[in-house]
């Protein structure tokens, strides 16, 4: 620890700062557990900090709830901690304008659970929305199968607040739908893992409470038959909250195939919409009808797909959409050549599929790499792209971890640059290494 | 400067550019020089001396067709004709008119039996093969250079004018409906009287008595050169003949004569101006119109054959007028003719009078993309109400060998009627 | 009067020919406008015909250090075309193509200087539509439309521009050509597409877009609802918002728009009443009806006098055309016309509308107001003659005062229409310096010689 380090904890002091073994453990993204670990109270006080960082040329890691510390490439090394978890106050909540500011440590459920009692939502499940902060989330662009309908944090973040590299709390966006006023900064920070700043505070456009959910279940083992059933509501209007396609690939063979189609409804609807989806889907069917609040229990067990253990890579194929079929046979086709077993989970409303794989002591690194490259090759033939997004972390180091047309990046890393040209931020979990 | 006149209008344009879609030749040049928007900006800085009337602001005046199709989507309600009328108006006073334009605005079509004259022998030009007297005559061309194509737009010149073969009509019901005074536009007695023969015909037909009128030119080709002093002229000798009939309707069969016959207000200043005024132009309507009126008095012969027609409009009835309806329910109720709807129906021809002459390549642009669209339509027969579009649309036809024929639209109806008794 | 710059004339012509570049004084001034009262006149105008004589075209000014402006239709409102320090303007007109649509990949794929109106009738006939439908419409291209993220009556429902952007292919200051997303829905790095958009052209010219297109909802009903009292359509508004309804489009005129649609436009509006709300939903044909009765009844509960619901097409579009013909029908009561479109939180609206005309009362400002109700967007419409300069002043202030009311109330000073030229200064009222200079870090990244269209959004 060299002598600026010390100086900084020493400014500190008071400041919700842990340097004990057991909470530094607790902190640790990668192998190494950093120096420190603070937790700020305030936006103004997580300015301080940050200001003092860059001032030491300390390195920080971001660490909102921990559950996605996981995610991208590896990282590089770093020196302290910062936590949101204290960034936990609700700043401005106005149910009659449906918006709702709160600082970026709260946890999503926990606000979910907070704005029920005015029946309001935020449209939005991404996995381990119990343990993972909003903060977390937008940074990390995390979006669940309500994405089909409601989009993505860019479609209902209307603002906020950021610490940047240099200590400088700035504002942006606002909390009206509609805001033209100097650049979206916004879409700026959604997705950007922590490189360029730390959010403090959100804004997010909120729903009506969904009443009621009518799903339609297929369990077809036959791909045609899951196509045919998702082509009837493809080119129509109907709220299609999600719809979400569960399968297994075994040495070619198709398993557990699950088609769920949610559509969300208001109660005084439900009838006309059972016979409607009656008329309209000619598949061997089943129907149910839920609240919402039961719904959401089902849907929660999606996050178990993505629960990746320490043996477990876990690839994001983004295609156009009328490639998820095509996608789903080259899988088929992949997993009979390379006899595993693939885990697939898809979007195909936006043309979105995971895949999971199994590593094991036998895997070779090489092996893994030439199956990327191959995925690579045949995805760019749809003009769609894959990413891993999760991998052991001694894997991290062989794989592009993040699929990007080598002509953008240099522009990823300029804005990285302007916005943190000392590197306070660390890197290394960004596209290209950021 | 005369220009302050439209100083009001010109600086209401918002410039929100809804002019644009609708503006054939922006459209066809993609020029802020080319529509409305641009044509307002350029007047309104000639007025508050930012721009020198100089040659430069030539095209962006005079390429306009004043068809005002930027009316019908302007905000403001500009229209935009009277602006570029006065703005031509202005132009030629500071740099003289053409020689030609002078002659035949204040000569040629002051006297009409000179014309007459003159077209007689162009017509036998024309027949024998010897076309090149027309050319001597640059009777056509009323910008030297481009007689040529002038000459080419016109597949033979009529060697009798409607006013001389007004007793081929035959008589009509005995039943009388109502009289009709019938202006002769210049293009229906010189250049198409087949067509004001067919107009008379039905009116006939539908039980009306018609006379002609001793009229002169309406004024709208000076008009559209920016000659405002011969249109007062027309206007005042026209206005004198038609406050002597007291037909019950003033008809013509010519789009464009029936809107600028309705602008006379502009142009006469008679003492106790607004009553004469308003009792005269009341009675003006366009033959469409009077035929859509009459529907109830039509007999038609019963026929088998099914043709596909559509219809043109003429921006004088489309834009000027806002009259659509007519045509379209006169042409869905003949027998044995399947109404279909031309797409872009109320853009230009690229005709726009002389225009296809004084503009010859922005003129073919805007007809190629009128033909297209009869083309699509399928039709076997264009109907149209104007006859500087039919003649613009013939030409057209006959370059691009389109299988369609090109009709007025009182051709149309008196084929498909009974002959009256 | 500018004099042509010759040498970056003679540059122009020979990357896109003669024909395709001008430069003359009748030019310049007819190129130094768009639909707001900013001017600025251009040194150039060039039409280039392919996206490499775009590449050219950059790339020779940053090496010159001459200002580039896109330009679409110029319908912006803001002074966004507006070519503020001289430069080279980069008009559209040629290029016009819709490249591709996809109904099975649910996308299009356009030029940038396609209406976007002419993008919803060729998707019309898939039954698809692009959600954006700014009032401009009919003459505004895509790529401006994209450039100012522009809004429209459906953002209640379905957002704004930029969340129907899939991707864009750029040209970069430095000439380089630059695609970011494209046809699928995410792509990773930082949301370049999300930058891009609302960006006002200065970051880089747009060359092709890909958008997102979606199914035409299956059937829509329209509601024409009468006050007596504004404050009473204005609490409708948040209550229906408060009730968690989210109409398709929830739409404000007031008394003086009222009278001048009917009168000009030959509507058949209610001339007595304060305001009318249009408010219509869309769905499943089965799922309307009650929607229309619980909006009746609260509109009915807030004070609603009439209710009008349109029966068939015709009379959903007599509704629409007022409407829609609202802004040019004010341009009639006199020759000049200013909008704003500050933004608060719905639930402010009604404090907005009464605090709007006490500050149109104190500097004697004719207006008429419309909204985007739903998303507490304000439209108000000063008239007033430009040739009056003391009117004029009057205005501007007004203006000024009205932005920064929108900002007290927890809003902002444009929420569709732009920052631009005009509205520079009113930053200072939302942002402090340090969140623009923030901002300013971007255009940094992308434009460090300050190319694209200079002297905008920033103070």
């Amino acid at each position: 620890m060299d002598n600026s380090f010390t100086k900084l904890i020493d400014k500190l002091k008071n400041r919700n700062i842990y340097l004990d073994k057991n909470t530094l453990s607790r902190y640790t993204t990668g192998k190494v557990a950093p120096f420190a670990v603070i937790e700020p109270d305030s936006p103004q006080i997580m300015s301080e900090v940050m200001r003092e960082c860059y001032h030491h040329k300390t390195v920080v890691n971001i660490w909102g709830g921990g559950s996605h510390q996981n995610l991208g490439g590896q990282l590089q090394p770093y020196d302290i901690t910062l936590s949101t978890k204290c960034l936990n106050k609700v700043i401005d909540y106005e149910p009659d304008n449906l918006t709702l500011t709160v600082e970026s440590g709260n946890t999503l459920t926990g606000i979910q659970n907070r704005i029920k009692a005015d029946n309001l939502f935020l449209p939005m499940n991404p996995p381990f929305s119990l343990s993972a902060t909003v903060g977390g989330l937008a940074a990390s662009n995390k979006f669940g199968s309500f994405a089909q309908y409601y989009g993505t944090f860019r479609d209902f973040m209307l603002g906020g607040k950021a610490v940047l590299a240099d200590g400088q709390l700035i504002r942006f966006g606002g909390k009206t739908v509609k805001n033209v006023a100097g650049y979206d900064m916004t879409k700026l920070f959604i997705g950007s893992m922590g490189t360029i700043g730390l959010l403090t505070e959100l804004t997010f456009k909120l729903i009506p409470f969904p009443e009621k959910i009518l799903s339609v279940h297929l369990l077809a083992d036959n791909p045609d038959i899951l196509r045919s059933a998702l082509g009837k509501i493809k080119h129509t209007a109907y709220p299609v909250l999600s719809s979400v396609l569960f399968l297994d690939l075994e040495d070619g063979t198709v398993r557990n195939p699950a088609l769920n189609i949610d559509f969300q409804v208001r109660e005084k609807d439900v009838k006309n919409y059972q016979t409607e989806i009656n008329r309209i889907f000619t598949q061997d069917i089943t129907m149910s009808e839920n609240d919402f609040t039961e719904y959401n229990k089902r849907v929660k067990s999606y996050d178990a797909f993505f629960d990746i253990d320490d043996s477990e890579i876990l690839y994001e194929w983004i295609v156009p959409k009328s490639q998820i079929f095509g996608l789903l046979s080259y899988l088929q086709k992949e997993s009979e050549q390379l006899n595993r077993n693939i885990k697939v989970l898809s979007y195909p409303g936006m043309g979105i599929l995971y895949s999971k794989l199994t590593t094991d002591e036998k895997n070779d690194v090489s092996a893994l790499v030439t199956l990327l490259t191959a995925r690579r090759q045949y995805v760019k033939s749809l003009r769609g792209l894959i990413n891993i997004k999760q991998c052991p972390g001694q894997l991290k180091q062989h794989f592009d971890m993040w699929d990007m047309a080598g002509d953008q990046f240099k522009w990823h890393k300029r804005i990285k640059h302007e916005f943190d040209p000392t590197g306070i931020f660390a890197a290394g979990r960004f596209v290209g290494g950021i | 400067m005369e220009l302050d006149n439209v100083y009001d209008k010109v600086i209401s344009c918002s410039k929100c550019g809804f002019c644009q879609p609708t503006c054939p030749t922006y459209l066809v040049s993609g020029l802020e020089h080319e529509v409305a928007r641009g044509r307002h900006q350029l007047v309104r800085s000639i007025i508050e001396e930012k721009l020198p009337m100089n040659k430069d602001v030539k095209n962006t005046i005079f390429q306009c067709l004043m068809c005002n199709a930027c009316y019908t989507n302007c905000f403001p309600k500009i229209k935009t004709d009277q602006v570029i009328a006065r703005a031509r108006y202005e132009y030629i006073k500071r740099f003289g008119q053409p020689q030609l334009q002078r002659y035949i605005f204040k000569y040629l079509l002051r006297h009409p039996d000179t014309l007459g004259r003159f077209l007689k022998m162009a017509s036998v030009g024309k027949r024998s093969g010897i076309s090149g007297l027309v050319q001597v005559l640059r009777i056509l061309g009323w910008f030297g250079k481009n007689i040529a194509n002038a000459e080419k737009l016109l597949d033979k010149i009529p060697f009798k004018s409607l006013r001389e073969r007004a007793d081929e009509i035959s008589p009509g019901q005995k039943t009388v409906r109502g009289k009709v005074a019938y202006f002769a536009g210049c293009g229906i007695n010189f250049a198409n009287p087949d067509i004001g023969l067919a107009t008379l015909q039905v009116l006939k037909q539908r039980g009306f008595q018609v006379e002609i009128l001793p009229n002169y030119c309406c004024g709208l080709p000076a008009y559209a050169y920016g000659d405002l002093d011969s249109v007062k002229w027309f206007a005042e000798q026209n206005f004198a003949i038609l406050e002597q009939t007291d037909a019950d309707f003033i008809v013509t069969d010519c789009g464009s004569c029936t809107s600028f016959l309705k602008e006379y207000h502009r142009f006469v200043n008679p003492p106790d101006k607004g009553d004469r005024i308003e009792r005269v132009l009341n009675r003006v309507i366009d033959f469409t119109h009077l035929l859509a009126d009459t529907e109830e008095f039509a007999e038609y012969k019963t026929n088998d054959d099914k043709q596909k027609i559509t219809f043109h409009d003429p921006c004088h009835l489309a834009h000027h007028l806002n009259e659509k309806q007519s045509s379209r329910k006169v042409l869905s109720n003949l027998p044995g003719l399947d109404f279909v709807e031309l797409n872009e129906s109320d853009f230009c021809c690229g005709g726009a009078g002389s225009y296809n002459i004084a503009h010859y390549d922005i003129s073919r642009k805007i007809l190629e993309r009128k033909l297209n669209n009869v083309e699509s339509s399928g039709a076997d027969i264009l109907a149209t109400a104007c006859p500087a579009c039919i003649i613009q649309l013939a030409w057209g036809v006959r370059n691009t060998r389109l299988p369609v024929v090109v009709k007025h639209i009182s051709q149309v109806v008196l084929e498909k009627s009974i002959q009256g008794k | 009067m500018r004099m042509a710059n010759m040498g970056l004339v003679k540059q122009c012509r020979k990357i896109c020919g003669k024909k395709n570049v001008l430069h003359r004084p009748i030019d310049l001034l007819l190129y130094e406008y768009d639909a707001s009262m900013e001017k600025g006149r251009p040194d150039v105008i060039v039409f280039p015909e392919n996206t490499a004589q775009i590449q050219e075209i950059v790339r020779m000014a940053s090496g010159m250090g001459v200002p580039v402006i896109a330009r679409g239709s110029a319908t912006n409102l803001c002074g966004g075309t507006v070519a503020f320090s001289g430069g080279i303007i980069i008009e559209f007109s040629r290029m016009k193509n819709i490249l591709e649509i996809n109904v099975e990949d649910q996308l299009a794929i356009v030029e940038p200087g396609v209406y976007n109106l002419d993008l919803q009738n060729a998707l019309a006939k898939y039954g698809y539509t692009f959600a954006p439908d700014p009032a401009s419409q009919k003459v505004s291209t895509l790529a401006g439309n994209a450039a100012m993220n522009a809004g429209g009556p459906h953002c209640l429902k379905y957002g704004v521009t930029v969340n129907h952007v899939l991707g864009l292919e750029m040209v970069l200051p430095n000439g380089e050509l630059l695609t970011i997303g494209g046809r699928v829905s995410t792509a990773p790095g930082y949301d370049l597409t999300g930058i891009m958009n609302g960006s006002e052209g200065t970051f880089g010219v747009i060359t092709k877009l890909y958008l997102k297109i979606i199914p035409i909802p299956e059937s829509l009903k329209t509601m024409l609802i009468s006050f007596t009292e504004i404050e009473h359509a204005a609490n409708s508004v948040s209550s229906i918002i408060a009730r968690g309804i989210i109409p398709a489009t929830l739409e404000y005129m007031d008394n003086l728009c009222i009278r001048t649609v009917v009168k000009s436009l030959k509507v058949d509006y209610p001339v007595d009443a304060a305001a009318v709300l249009i408010i219509e939903v869309d769905g499943p044909a089965f799922t309307l009806d009650e929607q229309v009765k619980e909006i009746e009844s609260i509109c009915k509960e807030n004070g609603a006098t009439d209710i009008r619901l349109a029966t068939d097409d015709n009379e959903r579009n007599t509704l629409w055309t007022g409407r829609r013909g609202a802004l040019g029908a004010m341009t009639r009561l006199k020759p000049s016309i200013v909008v704003f479109d500050g933004t608060v939180p719905r639930n402010r609206l009604p404090e907005a509308l009464q605090r709007i005309d006490e500050i149109s009362k104190k500097f004697n400002l004719q207006y008429g107001t419309l909204l985007h109700a739903g998303d507490g967007n304000i439209h108000p419409i000063i008239v007033y003659d430009e040739r009056n300069s003391e009117e004029t002043n009057r205005v501007n202030i007004g203006c000024q005062e009205i932005m920064k009311l929108c900002v007290e109330l927890g809003g902002t000073i444009t929420g569709e229409h732009g920052v631009g030229r005009e509205k520079i200064q009113a930053m200072k009222y939302l942002f402090n310096p340090e969140d623009l200079h923030a901002m300013k870090k971007l255009k940094t990244v992308f434009d460090p010689g300050n190319i694209c269209n200079p002297g905008k959004i920033f103070p």
